[in-house]
């Protein structure tokens, strides 16, 4: 999934505001889910979600390579619809496919439009209702926007680890089977975790020597208004939204 | 004039436990470019955390332009720079200029002045047209720089460097250093090195030893090289120095081979040609091999 990354441009898929691009994935994310139609519906479904997508200034040739890194998930979604019980076809099990891809591409184009500070700015807003329980929505997003920050870290030094055990000639990755393969991967995990609290706790330091305090009144580098373009989008998703659950279940 | 000041500061992690530095007192005034010597575990950490105001002394006072770090004052984060030996420990954004912002949202900086700052930052440490690249795409000396900038940008008295560039090749040592020497003049910055490099030790204005926990020397950086206890505290005579001072009988004047070695047995400075950072004056020109 090495190709699914902010790419910027300036289109209109891009330049919508963040809480329109998340709330509208979620919107089609919910309708691949709940229409009623089958798979001429979910086709053309993600036929719509690729015209957008091109129109927009997303590489779909690179979106659409993506989903080899779920081929196995669909070959199960498929095999369960061929497999199940009556009503099982072909025509079923092919909607069920073009259903997880119609929900994979979307997440795949909300990742390629937007930056981390849009994505943070709209998990920010997607918490919003936590704060009835005292739970702060920054912080949790910066929890959030850290874990991305050091998750290509973290993998590199699982990788530096994994090397170094190697070399002193630990079989990470070999055995029998896959219990075996496993268990050889157990001491990784214990100094993974301790270089992971190790960073942590300097990062805490670092944090703070930036002035960072918890609930500490912060401002925003970013700013982000809803324009005419946005209302356009966010009536007509829901619009989409609403017919589809109507249909679905008068 | 503002300036960092210990006053007979000692400090432990708890009642049981032996203090980690004992009455320590020095005053780092704006301008200075002091270097932090000390063996592992002389408290050289704990110190920079103290006058960061991460940690509060247990006696003594640490005041940052006169206000007490006891008062856990945002301004003394501001005044007080610290810049970690691994630059990927302290940058908390995905992207660079998020990163560079992240103080400056801290401290509640308007947005207006924040977009403003941030890009000129960047431009000034050769980063501006990395703004929106994220972090993990740059190279160990641009993140160095970053880090550099996301202490920069909060406009501090003082920056505290802790072993700043030991993870730099050469030559990104040196853009380091020019940046931070063109900075310092212009703000005025009071700047700490902590355990400095061999080949940065001649920028020193002062220098101090820690040891045992306690300030064992604090003077002229070209006393230090003197001094009859700098192998007790485990300080190694820089090879610069060495050429520089003919202090540990080996000057230009008696061994004009260039070709020294470090007393840990490292290759040392001495051998590289002119123009090579961190070669010595009057070294022979390079030569292009192969």
């Amino acid at each position: 999934m090495r190709g699914l990354t902010y790419r910027p441009a300036d289109t209109f898929l891009f330049r919508l505001h963040p809480v329109v691009k998340g709330v509208g994935v979620f919107a089609w994310i919910l309708w691949f889910s709940l229409h009623p139609w089958g798979l001429e519906a979910s086709g053309l479904g993600v036929a719509l979600l690729l015209v957008l997508a091109w129109a927009g200034g997303v590489p779909v040739a690179d979106t659409i390579r993506e989903l080899k890194g779920i081929v196995a998930l669909l070959v199960v979604v498929a095999l369960v619809n061929l497999t199940g019980e009556a009503g099982a076809s072909w025509w079923r099990a092919g909607d069920a496919v073009a259903r997880v891809c119609g929900i994979f591409l979307w997440s795949a184009v909300l990742v390629t439009v937007s930056s981390p500070a849009e994505l943070t700015f709209f998990w920010e807003q997607a918490f919003r209702p936590l704060s009835v329980f005292g739970i702060d929505r920054r912080e949790l997003a910066l929890v959030m926007v850290i874990g991305i920050r050091f998750l290509p870290v973290v993998l590199a030094e699982i990788e530096r680890i994994r090397m170094a055990q190697a070399a002193r000639g630990a079989g990470l990755g070999r055995g029998a089977g896959l219990v075996a393969r496993i268990r050889n991967l157990l001491p990784l995990l214990i100094p993974t975790l301790v270089l992971s609290i190790h960073r942590a706790g300097d990062l805490a330091l670092a944090m703070e020597a930036r002035g960072y305090r918890l609930s500490g009144a912060r401002t925003r580098y970013h700013e982000f208004r809803l324009g005419t373009w946005d209302l356009a989008a966010a009536f007509l998703l829901l619009g989409v939204l609403v017919g589809t659950i109507w249909q679905g279940h008068p | 004039m503002a300036s960092l000041t210990f006053d007979r500061v000692t400090f432990s992690y708890g009642p049981q436990t032996s203090p980690i530095l004992g009455e320590v007192s020095f005053c780092l005034r704006k301008g200075e470019l002091v270097g932090l010597f000390g063996r592992n575990g002389s408290g050289k950490s704990t110190l920079t955390h103290l006058a960061a105001g991460l940690l509060l002394p247990t006696t003594g006072r640490v005041e940052v332009a006169g206000i007490d770090t006891t008062a856990r004052d945002p301004e003394i984060q501001r005044r007080v720079g610290l810049l970690f030996q691994d630059a990927d420990r302290q940058i908390v954004g995905v992207t660079v200029e998020e990163d560079l912002a992240f103080g400056p949202e801290n401290l509640g900086m308007e947005p207006g002045e924040m977009r403003a700052r941030v890009p000129e930052v960047a431009g000034r440490l050769g980063l501006g047209e990395y703004l929106r690249r994220p972090v993990v795409e740059l190279s160990g000396g641009m993140r160095q720089k970053l880090a550099l900038g996301g202490v920069l940008i909060m406009d501090p008295d003082f920056l505290i460097l802790d072993e700043p560039t030991s993870q730099l090749d050469p030559w990104a040592r040196r853009d380091f250093w020019e940046i931070l020497m063109e900075m310092r003049a212009e703000r005025d910055l009071g700047i700490l090195v902590v355990s400095p490099q061999a080949a940065d030790a001649e920028r020193l204005e002062r220098a101090m030893v820690l040891h045992g926990g306690r300030l064992v020397y604090d003077g002229g950086e070209g006393g230090l090289w003197r001094h009859p206890a700098i192998g007790e505290w485990g300080i190694r005579l820089p090879e610069s120095v060495r050429w520089r001072t003919g202090i540990g009988g080996q000057s230009r004047a008696d061994d004009g081979s260039g070709g020294g070695r470090r007393e840990d047995g490292g290759p040392g400075t001495a051998g590289l040609p002119a123009g090579w950072p961190g070669a010595p004056p009057g070294a022979p020109p390079g030569r292009v091999v192969g």
